[in-house]
């Protein structure tokens, strides 16, 4: 399975300390949800998508393929706040459904509006995270916030299965369709419930196995971790400062000279 | 009746555009969809879930150990099912469809802290949901879907309907469950003027259009799964009681 | 001495006997095969040997001491007695190789620095140290029974137990693992227990071989032994080498005056030319 996260074993700072690029990512999100600003969330997605691609070792059109991976919740959610059902006497312009009016007023569209530049940008600070930090690094980072040993165990372990059941998925799905299983709906129907059963036997039958081979080693009901060393990153430690301080004169300069926004 | 035949082709049209390429994250809350208060708020109301569900699993797996790789791996095979595309009537897609299934054999208990987990792996391997909406998606899809289906499924069997039918529903109603707490969450975020109500309709029926066919498909798929799991897996669906 | 032996050993799941008096015996500095069909029982044979599984009836000894069935016994035996599953996905649960292969050292009480060391070492050995920064998702099924063998190995046990060591790997990867498992042997003298369907391997790596079918031994003895009697491999499910095949119908069919034993190509190799240059 190709997940967004393979792309952090390629960053040029996969080395660096996780909790530090968590922070660069999670600083400007917060910043973007509580300062509410088009010109914001202009510059955060703008930033970081730079910061992202410099880094990441991606293509741009790999990146923007991966922005649109929430495309349909975007659209979905977007709409309603485009159309208000109660009819407006500033409308722009409107629809009419039987007995119902659909219309947008400026201050639907600018709400819209600012509602997708913000979901963007956010989204844009999540890849960065995605993107740079492997999964045991952002582990790591988690063990140092001090979250619960049985819930880290637990997701490293989750993490570690998840590739290796949906190996076992698709060996089946590829059968099913080389008879033809998937040729109508009917079909469709009873062929997913059968691979998703069969999954679930398989993964029951692994259980016994796994926990065979977790004993024969001396488990004792603890997954002890090694702690990799982390490169120092200057870089992006002073970007890490200066960052919300782009972030807030962007805002200021928009409260100040675009009001209007 | 002309206007009634043009909303069928606004409908139409809508489901030939969104509903062939519909993915899994129509039903999550995107990043950044939620200010602050809200994200804050939904993360607090599923900390007692949380709590209760940590503290009753810590237990089992010190009694049992064997009883966390137990979980660990259903835990992958919920993330997996979230991930797998459903047969739908405009060809697949994918949906999460775990929330009745995980409900039905984990219990609503364990599956709370299960889907904060596969929240968020989902959010970071897929980019399905988002970290600041984790709370609000993990009190749809991961408390208020699977305890509706758990009720709903135990009633019905008590009720002496065919297994079947049980699962059928149990699984429509957990998800359309998770759609109503959804749209009720986008419409607190983003009140129309102010006006909850009015908002709460307009998610609800742009969220109509895609969720309530793919309810009744992973309804029939359930109980294709069901079926076989209760055929040949019963000594599976013993183990799995001691989650309940 | 013998390293583990067993007496008469007996044990079932629910109803179904999957051991049925199982008298075993691995002698130190050795290596076993343990041959049979699928379902003979040898998975199961493997488990009660380093105590995960606890016979119904019968004893089983290592270093000629009598198993306990504590749990701090069974972790002490584990570790000694060391086991590489069949499926390095069963085996591998962590998503970076190099907390994989610690986690047996660890485990046994090893301060993490050391285990840091020790996993450095062990990769070394074995080959993998370009492997240990990768996640084991993007790894081949070859590299993970390697980085599985690296994690058994650091426990540095007396015995290293091979469930089916040439499963799903390419001819390269098979010949690859046995190198490697000579090599070990040299450096370590450590005694290697392997289950294997790969029968034209046997009398090139092993010296002694039990056969199981349906949970009894029904050979037991030195590789050459089980040669001269190939009609016993036929009857539990599995075939004679290649090699010796190919002798056999060049002695029955063609009257050639050949080394039936022959099992492997060095030996056939010989065979025929003795037989030419008597000619």
């Amino acid at each position: 399975m190709k997940t967004m996260n393979d792309y952090a074993y390629q960053s040029a700072i996969k080395n660096a300390h996780p909790t530090l690029k968590i922070l660069f990512g999670a600083i400007p999100l917060v910043l973007i949800l509580l300062l509410n600003s088009l010109s914001v969330g202009v510059f955060v997605l703008t930033a970081m998508g730079a910061v992202t691609w410099i880094t990441g070792r991606i293509t741009i059109g790999k990146y923007l393929k991966l922005l649109m991976i929430p495309l349909t919740f975007l659209i979905l959610g977007i709409i309603p706040i485009l159309f208000q059902v109660s009819s407006s006497d500033d409308m722009l312009f409107g629809i009419r459904i039987g007995n119902f009016m659909l219309c947008s007023t400026r201050e639907n569209i600018k709400n819209a509006l600012l509602l997708l530049v913000k979901a963007m940008s956010a989204v844009s600070c999540t890849y960065f995270i995605a993107l740079s930090t492997t999964m045991n690094d952002l582990l790591y980072a988690m063990k140092q916030m001090k979250v619960p040993k049985m819930i880290l165990s637990l997701m490293e372990f989750i993490y570690r299965y998840i590739f290796v059941l949906f190996e076992e998925y698709s060996k089946i799905f590829v059968a099913q369709r080389a008879r033809l299983g998937y040729k109508n709906f009917r079909t469709s129907v009873v062929s997913c419930g059968q691979l998703i059963a069969a999954l679930f036997i398989k993964t029951y039958d692994k259980c016994g196995r796994v926990y065979h081979a977790l004993e024969s080693r001396g488990y004792s009901g603890e997954i002890p971790t090694l702690e990799k060393d982390y490169e120092k990153n200057a870089a992006l430690q002073v970007s890490l400062c200066l960052i919300p301080v782009f972030i807030i004169a962007v805002y200021l300069l928009e409260k100040r000279w675009a009001y209007w926004i | 009746m002309k206007t009634k035949k043009r909303l069928w082709g606004m409908w139409l049209t809508f489901i030939l555009v969104f509903g062939i390429n519909l993915t899994a994250n129509a039903m999550h809350i995107m990043e950044g969809f939620l200010s602050p208060a809200w994200s804050i708020t939904w993360g607090v109301v599923c900390v007692p879930f949380l709590i209760a569900a940590f503290v009753s699993l810590k237990k089992k797996f010190e009694k049992e150990p064997k009883s966390f790789v137990l979980l660990a791996l259903c835990g992958a095979f919920a993330f997996v099912l979230s991930a797998l595309k459903i047969p739908s009537l405009m060809g697949s897609c994918s949906h999460p469809t775990g929330v009745a299934l995980g409900a039905i054999l984990f219990g609503p208990f364990a599956m709370s802290l299960v889907s904060l987990i596969v929240l968020l792996f989902q959010a970071i391997l897929l980019a399905h949901g988002g970290i600041t909406t984790l709370g609000a998606n993990n009190f749809s899809m991961g408390i208020a879907g699977p305890i509706v289906s758990f009720v709903v499924f135990k009633g019905l069997k008590k009720a002496k309907l065919s297994t079947g039918l049980s699962v059928f529903f149990a699984a429509l109603l957990g998800d359309l469950a998770t759609y109503v707490v959804t749209a009720v969450q986008l419409a607190l975020a983003h009140p129309e003027n102010g006006n909850i109500l009015a908002s709460l309709i307009k998610f609800l029926s742009i969220f109509a259009l895609t969720q309530i066919p793919l309810a009744v498909c992973e309804g029939l798929v359930t109980v294709v799964v069901f079926g076989i799991i209760e055929k040949y897996g019963k000594r599976e669906l013993k183990a799995l009681n001691i989650f309940q | 001495m013998d390293i583990i032996s067993t007496k008469d050993l007996c044990y079932s799941y629910d109803e179904k006997m999957a051991l049925d008096h199982v008298n075993f015996n691995i002698p130190q500095d050795s290596v076993t095969a343990v041959l049979g069909g699928n379902g003979a029982g040898k998975s199961t044979l493997f488990l009660n040997l380093n105590g995960l599984l606890k016979p119904d009836s019968g004893k089983v000894y290592y270093n000629g001491e009598e198993m306990k069935y504590t749990s701090k016994n069974v972790r002490l035996l584990s570790s000694k007695i060391g086991i590489v599953f069949q499926d390095p996905n069963d085996q591998i649960f962590s998503d970076t190789v190099r907390n994989d292969i610690a986690f047996g050292a660890i485990n046994m009480g090893m301060e993490k620095a050391k285990a840091k060391q020790a996993v450095d070492e062990i990769a070394r050995r074995i080959g993998i140290c370009d492997l240990l920064d990768k996640p084991v998702h993007a790894l081949s099924f070859g590299q993970k029974k390697r980085v599985a063998i690296a994690g058994v190995l650091i426990m540095k046990p007396d015995v290293i137990i091979l469930d089916e060591p040439t499963a799903g790997l390419d001819p390269a990867g098979i010949k690859e693992i046995f190198d490697l498992i000579t090599e070990i042997k040299k450096e370590t003298h450590i005694s290697v227990i392997l289950s294997t369907h790969e029968i034209d391997i046997v009398p090139l790596f092993c010296e002694y071989c039990y056969i199981l079918d349906q949970g009894r031994v029904v050979f037991r003895g030195t590789v050459n032994e089980l040669l001269k009697d190939p009609a016993i491999l036929r009857k539990s499910s599995l075939r004679t080498p290649r090699v010796m095949h190919l002798m056999e119908i060049l002695k029955k069919e063609d009257h050639f005056d050949v080394d039936v034993t022959a099992s492997t190509i060095s030996k056939a190799r010989k065979s025929i030319k003795e037989l030419l240059s008597n000619e």
